[in-house]
């Protein structure tokens, strides 16, 4: 069997697809269990509501990019617009805009997972041979060399004489361009769209691309039909094309965010899906050195440290680096006019550094709520907590230590007004400084959570095989399930897991 | 951003101050300026206050306007491949910070603020930045948003922050100078 891509310009009539197992969504999770699903001979069907994108597109222009790449056209954000939400959605979904960064599952979050919320499968021994396979399928390796900013961090943290150490990334043929958040210009990178879904599709998988799934259709207690719209590419509207999947089995894969609203749009709301949805809330420092920094080029992730990880009863954080290009680096600092300029002038020798708060393990950190707005859209609410203001507090001077550590004249905080500092005896002021929503950029690259994982069908959605709780035949298998926050970057995670769950999935067609 | 309801709450009580004392003030209407192609998204009226604050924001020395680049028409075009919601949300923000009858409670002023004079728009603009109301906060990082990214994003001002660009691939051969896992070609 041969598989097909369809994309919306070339879907012009109404059309009903019987197959196996209908994925919905394209990313992390998706892509891994089609190929595995297809490679053991079963008929696959992906749903992807992004559009189907190669290199030949990405001209490196984040003008072009985010709104081809990234949900809602890159304005995703919470309902306060607190926390900026940067959300791919393409075929190969994150994976295509991600920065590359690969951590297996650390053993704390599996045995806290273990501990709190009863998943004792979830283990090293059970896991690690999946980790093993998708490095190998993903050229997971730890990258050999930092550009300036990377550097930066490393030197801080190497004075301070706090835990660093390189990163490991998905690239084969990596130009060291910097530009994985705008899609790869030499397909180094191994995003989905390079890997697991040509697998899927030389194994026999289908996918339509520019198809978005509006809902699931349950009878009976299992999902009957997927109902989906053809989207016109351009204007982002549905073209009139409706596509209707009858499956055996049912995945959502759309993420966490989209995959939880999906099944609040199918009725499938129990009072627990779109709960404890983490996001790895970002605040950042930026450093201005005498020499160039130039954020913008060379791997953006390479050097990462997990210090403060371990904070004991406080929410712990994560340290790593971001690509700064103009777009992105000007939407940091609110300011505007020659105040707005004068930082902006400033960016060759801008280093920064971000701090990833972990969300979802401290006892009654719930994390924020999706739902659905009256006109269909999604809201997503994070509550600003006392613990998180804490931690942002904490890794925010932190930052600003390692980045004085390293050298920089000046270090300058994210606040509506920014707090600058030359020494260290302006650390004071920058922890005196209000923190919380709307008092600083808070970002977020890591969506997790949404249709959590556990035992217990009364206060999770879906079982420890995948499979939702009620409905019979309805998997989730992506970030949405994970019951907490992770502490390192998800994606190999989400790798991961969908790998595991390939024989769940293919056991229940 | 803010609901509708949030929105809608703070016109509201404007209408009422301006019911109680701000009759006779002779409150003046939005400055309207002509788009250069069709809107697709934003009212006119929308769309003028965004071209006034885009203005502002973008205030750069040695720098093209934001007219000059086409922010604010820019930002029509891509509210336009979005959901409607997300340009009914941001033109109602829009025209609270445009609003006389807001701007009577909110900012003690009276005039819409595409008819203020430069130094009054920065000035209302710097107060809804800093505000301790979210709203207010909200409103403004909404549209600031919009208005850098869709500025700085301009390959033509990458010069006034020293952004060579990115570098030209072309999927050209590339071999020799890529790096992979160890062991692999």
């Amino acid at each position: 069997m041969s598989g097909a891509v369809f994309v919306g310009s070339g879907l012009a009539n109404d059309l009903t697809v019987s197959c196996d197992v209908c994925i919905i969504g394209s990313g992390a999770g998706g892509s891994v269990l089609a190929a595995g699903l297809a490679e053991r001979g079963l008929d696959v069907v992906v749903l992807e509501e992004g559009g189907y994108h190669t290199r030949a597109e990405f001209t490196l222009q984040e003008r072009d990019a985010f709104p081809m790449l990234y949900q809602d056209r890159g304005t995703r954000g919470t309902a306060d617009l607190a926390i900026t939400i940067l959300q791919g959605r393409s075929v190969g979904g994150g994976t295509t805009i991600n920065w590359t960064t690969c951590f297996r599952t650390p053993d704390r979050i599996l045995h806290h997972w273990r501990d709190v919320h009863g998943l004792d499968h979830l283990t090293r021994a059970a896991l690690d041979p999946h980790f093993e396979a998708v490095e190998q399928r993903l050229g997971i390796a730890e990258w050999p060399a930092n550009n300036a900013n990377n550097s930066k961090l490393e030197e801080g943290c190497a004075a301070l004489g706090w835990e660093h150490s390189q990163l490991r990334r998905n690239v084969r043929g990596c130009a060291n361009s910097g530009y994985c958040g705008v899609g790869c210009p030499v397909d180094g990178k191994q995003a989905m769209h390079l890997t697991y879904l040509p697998d899927a599709l030389d194994a026999g998988a289908r996918l339509f691309a520019d198809t978005r799934v509006d809902r699931l259709e349950v009878a009976g207690g299992r999902v009957v039909a997927v109902h989906a719209s053809v989207l016109d590419r351009a204007s982002g509207r549905p073209s009139g094309v409706a596509v209707t999947v009858r499956p055996k089995v049912t995945v959502s894969s759309a993420g966490a965010i989209n995959g939880p609203a999906l099944l609040l749009r199918s009725g499938l709301d129990d009072g627990l899906v779109g709960r404890r949805t983490f996001l790895h809330p970002v605040v950042g420092v930026g450093g201005r050195y005498a020499e160039p920094v130039h954020p913008y080029y060379g791997a953006p992730q390479s050097v990462g440290s997990h210090h403060f990880i371990d904070r004991g009863d406080k929410m712990g954080f994560f340290l790593e680096c971001p690509p700064l290009q103009p777009m992105l680096a000007s939407t940091v600092f609110n300011g505007f006019g020659l105040e707005h300029q004068e930082f902006m002038a400033d960016l060759p020798h801008l280093g920064a550094i971000i701090a990833l708060q972990v969300d979802g393990l401290l006892a009654g950190d719930e994390g924020g709520t999706v739902s659905l707005r009256r006109d269909g859209r999604i809201r997503v609410d994070y509550p600003v907590e006392p613990a998180l203001v804490e931690a942002m507090r904490a890794s925010t001077v932190a930052m600003a230590r390692i980045v004085l550590a390293a050298g920089a004249e000046e270090v300058a905080s994210m606040h509506v007004e920014p707090v600058r500092l030359r020494d260290a005896a302006g650390l004071a002021r920058l922890e005196a400084a209000p923190y919380g929503a709307l008092e600083h950029a808070i970002f977020s690259a890591h969506q997790m959570g949404g249709c959590m994982m556990g035992n217990d069908p009364a206060a999770s959605v879906v079982g420890p095989d995948f499979q939702h709780h009620r409905v019979a035949g309805l998997y989730v298998v992506d970030g949405s399930v994970l019951p907490t926050a992770l502490g390192v970057n998800p994606s190999q995670t989400i790798y991961g897991l969908a790998h595991f769950a390939c024989d769940e999935v293919a056991g229940a067609v | 951003m803010p609901t509708r309801r949030e929105l809608m709450k703070v016109g509201a009580v404007g209408a009422g101050v301006l019911a109680l004392g701000g009759v006779g003030l002779g409150l003046r209407g939005t400055v309207v300026v002509a788009p250069p192609q069709p809107l697709q998204a934003l009212s006119p009226k929308a769309y003028s206050v965004l071209f006034a604050v885009a203005e502002r924001i973008c205030c750069y020395e040695g720098l093209p306007k934001a007219s000059e680049l086409g922010v604010a028409i820019g930002v029509d075009v891509l509210l336009a491949s979005a959901h409607p919601g997300i340009a009914a949300e941001l033109s109602q923000g829009l025209m609270v910070l445009e609003s006389a009858l807001t701007g009577l409670l909110l900012d003690a002023r009276a005039t819409p603020f595409s008819a203020l004079p430069h130094e009054d728009q920065d000035a209302v603009l710097e107060t809804w930045r800093l505000s301790k109301l979210p709203v207010k906060r909200t409103v403004y990082k909404a549209i600031h948003g919009l208005v850098v990214a869709g500025y700085w994003s301009d390959p033509t001002v990458f010069v006034g922050c020293g952004y060579p660009g990115p570098p030209d691939y072309g999927n050209v051969g590339l071999a020799g100078q890529l790096w992979s896992p160890e062991g692999e070609e």
